[in-house]
């Protein structure tokens, strides 16, 4: 886990009809895992990783994921916040 | 005499064998005989040239609240659905006491995108228990409803607001447990629970506190009665996905109730998780474990307006930033500016075999409504210039309020839908009827099934397309003496035109209460449809008879569950 980077990004339609961005991680031992961001996620992943497109991702390390997801999953209690 | 003979038509039964050539008569409620029918009926149908079909059962349905105030859950009946099953993902309408209606309807809201003022107009609540909305929806009920029983609500009901803060206490595992067997002697044909939804304020809804040993205590009722569990696993990861089909595959063998879980989709760039979530499948069903995936047929569309960020544009990074950090008067400056227009036109051409293919859905002046349904290709040869121009000039004129629609954005990988369909583990279900209405359709997804999977593709002869919508269901769900042209069943039944047979164009009407709107497809090539031995819609005369049942389940090991 400690290398997992990301090594493909891709828009997909979700569930409800909005876009999202599926990153796939690329680990160490060659396995590989999608994890689905959306909007708000994606967004606060590109802001981490200076990235003005989605292939500005690829070579992102997992914690800079695992922090999008949280940062979107906490943005209602007011923990991390990106709108601005 | 009989009540009702279909004369002529070419029986697909519903059990996967070669169609046909046959009459069938009908007495009552119940088929009397199939065969070459003498003498006169009272109603006669003559199905020369159509296929005569049991009625479809979509096991994936959200019209809980439409159930209400239309009895018919239009248009589901009128595309051939002769039964749904309402009450997914946790959530239905009952058991709930009064004081958590607000709470109830804001995560309809929230999940199911039903609007507030449909509840606050078109409902009068006149129930607290499951026993009591039964009552209260078996009126004027014209097609079939097999209820699940929500599990948030279930810990609402007992543990008050405490189900949105904790696990439960033993006592209250207790409790809920009592509360799901007066559900499931009420009628409820199963639970159902989610491990991804969120409420009103986008917190977790009930059921998502609750820990591993509170779901097994509410499958040992399931036990009791041999019924459904449903579920809503963390389908966006392959991993997590097959980490809940294992924990409902030691469920479903432990006390022997059939399981099943939904969504699971298909994309070019999914595959090999898709694979994987099949492969675990096959296992668990090699054990004796009985885990449904659920497949949908249709592919999904996204919509969007600009008025909204849409990561369908983060590849175009001006158009993008100016979605995401404009308010709509910046954004509509900008698409004014020459000098910024021309920027993202030139920009927008990385794109330039989608913008045609754009659908304009819905915009605010009577103006523009004329181009409502009609693609941006068409729009832009109307008005004499490019896609993109026209799309950036109908936002301008709309004051971004122009909704777009992107076709087929994802599930659509014709192939790898085709054979998930077709794979004798995989349930076809997860239409969402009801739901979502003011995002995009979810009806005529059989009608789709027939016409892309059938007709077009022929990924699957129809025997074998009705079969997995009608009987194979009826199976999995425990719903007895329908799903088959058999004689003695009951005749839930559907005349169509295998020729014709599709999904009409979505279509946005305003015929929600309180003056609401909803995306809605017409029906295509369906002539009849038939529930308790009764016209419930046909082609010509529109809706009819109101002969509609709950179907509480069988228990599902009683009867053979034999998938090809």
């Amino acid at each position: 886990m400690a290398d997992a980077k990301i090594s493909h990004v891709e828009i997909a339609a979700a569930h409800d009809g909005e876009a999202e961005l599926v990153v796939t991680l690329l680990h160490e031992n060659g396995g590989r895992s999608l994890v689905t961001l959306d909007e708000y996620a994606a967004r606060s992943l590109l802001m981490a990783c200076k990235a003005n497109t989605p292939d500005g991702l690829i070579g992102a390390g997992w914690e800079d994921v695992r922090d999008a997801l949280v940062a979107s999953s906490s943005r209602f209690s007011g923990a991390q916040n990106v709108e601005n | 005499m009989y009540d009702l003979v279909i004369r002529n038509g070419r029986l697909v039964d519903g059990t996967g064998m070669p169609a046909f050539m046959a009459d069938i008569a009908i007495s009552g409620n119940r088929i009397a005989k199939i065969g070459r029918i003498d003498g006169k009926a009272r109603k006669e149908i003559d199905a020369a040239g159509k296929v005569v079909a049991p009625g479809f059962i979509d096991p994936h349905t959200h019209f809980d609240a439409q159930l209400l105030w239309d009895g018919y859950a239009k248009p589901a009946l009128s595309h051939g659905v002769t039964t749904i099953v309402p009450g997914n993902c946790s959530l239905s309408l009952a058991p709930l006491k009064a004081e958590y209606r607000t709470k109830l309807v804001g995560m309809f809201n929230q999940i199911e995108e039903m609007p507030l003022k449909a509840f606050k107009e078109g409902v009068v609540w006149d129930w607290e228990t499951f026993s009591e909305y039964i009552t209260r929806i078996r009126k004027g009920l014209a097609i079939n409803v097999a209820p699940l029983v929500g599990h948030s609500v279930i810990r609402l009901w007992v543990m008050g607001d405490a189900a949105m803060e904790r696990t439960a206490t033993p006592e209250e595992i207790a409790g809920m447990q009592d509360v799901l067997r007066e559900c499931l002697d009420a009628g409820a044909i199963g639970l159902s629970t989610s491990y991804v939804d969120m409420d009103e304020k986008l917190q977790p809804v009930p059921s998502r506190y609750a820990d591993a040993g509170e779901v097994e205590a509410l499958a040992s009722v399931l036990g009791e009665y041999g019924r459904m569990l449903q579920i809503v696993p963390e389908f966006y990861d392959p991993d997590l996905t097959i980490a809940r089909l294992d924990q409902l595959a030691e469920i479903s063998l432990k006390y022997a109730i059939p399981t099943t879980f939904s969504p699971l989709f298909v994309n070019a760039d999914n595959m090999d998780a898709v694979n994987k979530v099949m492969k675990r499948v096959d296992e668990q069903f090699a054990r004796g474990a009985r885990v449904w995936p659920q497949v949908q047929t249709r592919p999904i569309d996204i919509s969007f307006c600009f008025a909204v960020p849409s990561l369908l544009f983060i590849r175009l990074p001006g158009w993008y930033r100016i979605m995401r950090f404009g308010s709509p008067e910046q954004i509509v400056a900008a698409f004014k500016d020459p000098a910024t227009r021309e920027k993202l036109v030139a920009e927008a051409g990385v794109y330039t075999a989608l913008w045609p293919t754009l659908r304009l859905r819905q915009v605010q002046t009577v103006g523009n409504q004329k181009y409502v349904g009609k693609t941006v290709g068409e729009i832009a040869d109307a008005r004499g210039v490019s896609p993109i121009d026209a799309m950036i000039d109908l936002s301008i004129e709309e004051n971004l309020d122009a909704h777009f629609l992107a076709a087929d954005m994802g599930h659509n990988s014709d192939e790898a839908v085709g054979s998930l369909l077709k794979h004798p583990r995989v349930h076809i279900g997860a239409s969402d009827g009801g739901a979502h209405i003011l995002s995009f359709s979810t009806y005529g997804d059989t009608g789709y099934l027939f016409a892309h999977f059938v007709r077009d593709l022929k990924a699957m002869n129809i025997e074998a397309a009705v079969k997995k919508i009608t009987s194979e269901t009826a199976s999995i769900w425990g719903i007895s003496d329908r799903g088959l042209l058999q004689q003695g069943y009951v005749a839930d039944i559907v005349v169509f035109d295998p020729q014709t047979i599709n999904r009409g164009e979505e279509k946005y009407v305003q015929d929600v209460p309180g003056d609401g709107s909803r995306y809605v497809r017409d029906a295509k090539g369906v002539d009849t449809v038939i529930v308790g031995g009764g016209v419930a819609w046909s082609a010509s005369t529109g809706y009819q008879e109101a002969r509609g049942e709950i179907l509480p389940g069988q228990p599902v090991a009683a009867r053979a569950l034999e998938p090809a």
